[in-house]
């Protein structure tokens, strides 16, 4: 069966095209000029390790994707220096658009566009690597990075601009914390290319070998990372199976925590650190009876008792696994725990990191419908907060959740619930506490 | 607005810093060996011995960041300055390692490097007798033998005189850290050939490989630490005895390596002795699993758990394995083993001998018996594999313990 060739077409096609054209130009002006065409078994080296390394992007533990590709034309550049870099840099840098992501998925003016601004920076790289070569080597390098990050730049913002129907501004935004990378990558290349002219080819596996080797593990990491979130989450279902009226709570808690964390200013580590406490914080059902956390209404003493004793002795047996410690951060208020054998900024973290989940838990079990109560509106949680702030929960966390939610523009509780559980008997207006460990808030907990 | 270092995590903070530190170990002690100085021999000793402070993070065990240094110095400067580097680095790094290590540790750690770097020198010294010339292929021959005998020789001591506060180096898992190194020196070697600053540029891929690892080495242990976290969930619970699924990991390590496991295996047993009563936590009293089938739907339960998510769908299979009345892997059959045998024995290594007899006559599936007779095996030759059991699980015991807690 013959497969038809799919073909997608996007906003900014024109625009793409023009720069088609203008590229097939200048390839067509450099040959026609009768510039001396380096070897082909190195041009066709670099092609091959340029299309390698714009198909195998290093993918950044920070999410950035780091393409090595620049590394490669910096070093067809630097290999070519005695002859013919301008042209060269042409032929190697058409390769560096051919993606055979994009090609599968059809994207073939992007393909081409890709091709057409990659042949573009490179040539213009290596004319200016070239002509400023007797001021110094600093000043080659220096200038041709320049130029060609400005003409990627230049070509791909309003690309990316009219095909996503993105704001320019936003796009430069996300572009510009890859720029340093060239520098750094442009240094490497040239390196590889002024050793290449030396001993040949030998040259190419002192850095292939490790980029392969740093590559391979970068994914192996992300791939760790995915087992570690898909591990959490099945326990995450486990305690909701067990306490069905707190459906979505863990992930809700570990969205609003990560809104205070951001709004604090939290490092991307401490970030990732958050949200896995914030997503066990509730851990400790599993090891409560079902009966005592789905009953609505008032615990007796005994079932009270039964909960802080299980409470109690998790607080106790957690403190002394390290591992564990930042989780029983999140579920009390008991700080001289974290003194056991954490260091003075790990403490202040963990304490901080408690106090973040303490009043993301509070604001969701109070906009949530329960057993004994239904939701309560945003403005009543708010207050609620505002009124706690200093003695039961840490005012700078407080504020932090309100801006945050007001600056997004979001609306929960009270007739904003989604995937409310839906109960037999409606529960009341208004409620006598809490029958599960995820609204025993930490008491005396402020700053 | 915030400053490029301020959005840095704070690894990558450190790995910067490293670039520096490397940078300026590279200037001072490439760039100026060939006018020798005792001042630039001071300088070179002194950030050769940083250098070698820092870690690559292997999958087991770390490679110290100088290695690539002492390497490419052997293979670029003569015998008498590279000596001379080496003997105060070492100096210097001593009581850093005392610090850091201990006496016994650091003494040998010292004496590892120390005959390695000596026998990397003698290996340069050689090369640079046999092949001639200073061109970039011969350097790189040069450094690739040097190298090459530095890192086996480092790998032999570890074999010979194994650090206690370090784990066994698996060549297996760790060849692309000294891949990586040895591709550092020989960058490192023919760039600053070339031109000293280009050396600078030529640790770039060492800092990102080390970079990798780090990451990888902090992901795996956050890893391993949420499947510990959770593997205790029934046993605070009161389902199954504090400590259990620690200790039964410990012994179904044991019987994985005595068997030859592969790593994958060893670490996928170790994972389901930990988490195979993680079913429990679906039970509201424990007196509800009393008899045989409630133990084996509990056990399927677990595994429906644990096959949620794809990566733990092979650990799900061995859980519920585990209590099948036919066991049908030897996986299964460690890890049931591995767990009954802690069962009896709990916290009381005098009763392992007990609890060998006992379980001799609950086994009779072809499995059984010969996961039997390597736990057997196992203990003959390691008998301090019950106490190191106990001792895993002592932080859980012993906090109950301290806290008075009732169990239940």
């Amino acid at each position: 069966m013959r497969s038809r060739l799919k073909f997608v077409v996007l906003p900014g096609w024109w625009f793409e095209v023009a720069c088609v054209v203008g590229a097939a130009a200048l390839l067509a002006w450099e040959l026609g000029s009768g510039q001396r065409l380096p070897e082909l078994v190195p041009l066709t080296l670099f092609g091959a390790l340029l299309l390698a390394s714009e198909n195998t992007p290093i993918l950044f533990p920070s999410a950035t994707a780091v393409s090595p590709g620049f590394m490669t034309v910096m070093a067809a550049i630097a290999a070519f220096d005695h002859g013919g870099a301008v042209l060269g840099a042409s032929i190697v840098g058409i390769a560096g658009g051919l993606s055979v992501d994009l090609i599968r998925k059809g994207r073939h003016t992007t393909v081409l566009f890709n091709c057409a601004q990659y042949l573009v920076a490179s040539a213009a790289a290596a004319a200016v690597y070239e002509s400023l070569g007797g001021l110094g080597r600093a000043w080659a390098f220096g200038g041709s990075v320049v130029v060609f990050a400005a003409i990627n730049v230049g070509a791909v913002l309003p690309q990316v601009a009219l095909n996503y129907r993105e704001r320019p501004r936003q796009v430069w935004r996300d572009m510009r914390p890859a720029l340093p990378n060239y520098f750094a990558f442009g240094l490497l290349g040239v390196l590889v290319g002024v050793l290449y002219r030396e001993i040949g080819a030998v040259a190419l596996p002192l850095l292939i070998i490790p980029a392969v080797i740093t590559r391979k593990v970068f994914a192996s990491f992300l791939e760790l990372q995915e087992a570690h979130d898909a591990t959490v989450k099945v326990f995450i279902k486990a305690i909701e199976a067990k306490d069905r009226y707190t459906a979505g709570h863990t992930e809700r808690v570990a969205k609003y925590a990560l809104y205070i964390g951001e709004e604090l200013r939290l490092a991307a580590r401490d970030l990732e650190h958050l949200r896995y406490a914030a997503l066990l914080h509730d851990v400790g059902k599993l090891a409560v009876p079902r009966r005592i956390l789905n009953k609505p209404g008032r615990l007796t003493e005994d079932e009270y008792a039964i909960v802080q004793r299980h409470n109690q002795v998790c607080v106790d047996i957690l403190t002394r696994v390290d591992f564990m410690r930042s989780m029983v951060g999140t579920a009390s208020d008991q700080h001289a725990y974290f003194a056991t054998g954490a260091s003075e900024r790990e403490q202040s973290r963990l304490v901080q990191e408690a106090h973040i989940v303490a009043v993301a838990d509070a604001f969701d079990a109070m906009t949530s419908t329960r057993s004994y109560r239904q939701a309560l509106s945003q403005e009543t949680a708010f207050r609620e907060l505002h009124d706690k702030a200093g003695s039961q929960f840490n005012p700078r966390c407080v504020e932090a959740l309100i801006r945050a939610i007001q600056k997004r523009g979001e609306h929960y509780g009270l007739g904003f619930e989604e995937g409310a559980v839906e109960f037999a008997v409606p529960p009341p207006v208004a409620g006598v506490g809490s029958a599960g460990l995820g609204d025993l808030v930490p008491r005396g907990v402020a700053t | 607005m915030k400053s490029l270092w301020g959005r840095l995590q704070p690894r990558e903070r450190r790995v910067a810093a490293e670039v520096y530190l490397a940078v300026a170990a590279a200037l001072v002690a490439l760039g100026r060996l060939e006018g020798v100085s005792g001042l630039v021999v001071a300088a070179a000793g002194m950030l050769l011995a940083a250098s070698l402070l820092v870690v690559v993070q292997a999958p087991i065990g770390t490679v110290p960041l100088g290695y690539a240094l002492v390497i490419a110095i052997a293979a670029l400067a003569d015998i008498g300055t590279f000596f001379s580097v080496l003997a105060l680095a070492l100096l210097v790094t001593l009581p850093v390692l005392l610090v850091r290590y201990g006496p016994d540790d650091a003494t040998r750690r010292m004496t590892r490097w120390l005959v390695a770097a000596c026998a990397c020198g003698g290996a340069a010294a050689g090369m640079r007798a046999l092949a001639h010339g200073t061109s970039p292929d011969v350097l790189l021959l040069q450094v690739s033998v040097a190298g090459a005998v530095f890192l086996s020789v480092d790998l032999l001591g570890r074999a010979v005189l194994p650090t206690p506060t370090a784990p066994p180096m698996h060549v297996r898992l760790a060849w692309p850290v000294h891949v990586s190194i040895l591709c550092a020196a020989g960058l490192l070697t023919v760039a600053y050939h070339h031109d000293k600053w280009m050396a600078v540029v030529a640790l770039v891929p060492l800092v990102m490989t080390r970079f990798a690892f780090d990451r990888y080495a902090a992901a795996q242990e956050a890893y391993r630490q949420t499947i510990r976290a959770l593997s205790i969930v029934p046993e605070v619970a009161g389902v199954t005895p504090l400590g259990h699924g620690e200790r039964s990991a410990v012994y179904a390590v044991a019987l994985a390596r005595q068997l030859g496991f592969s790593t994958e295996a060893i670490e996928r047993v170790a994972t389901a002795a930990r988490l195979h009563h993680i079913g429990y936590v679906t039970l509201d009293d424990p007196e509800d699993a009393t008899t045989h089938e409630d133990q084996v739907r509990l056990a399927k339960q677990g595994g429906d758990i644990l096959r949620e998510t794809e990566f733990l769908s092979e650990v799900g299979d061995l859980v519920e394995g585990v209590a099948a009345s036919d066991v049908t892997s030897r996986e299964a059959a460690i890890v049931r083993i591995a767990t009954a045998f802690d069962h009896l024995v709990l916290e009381d290594p005098a009763r392992a001998v007990g609890a060998v007899q006992l379980l001799k006559f609950q086994q009779n599936d072809p499995y059984g018996a010969a996961a039997m007779l390597v736990l057997r095996q196992v203990l003959d030759e390691d008998p301090a594999v019950v106490e190191r059991a106990i001792a895993s699980g002592a932080p859980l015991t012993e906090a109950a313990a301290a806290s008075g807690a009732q169990r239940g």
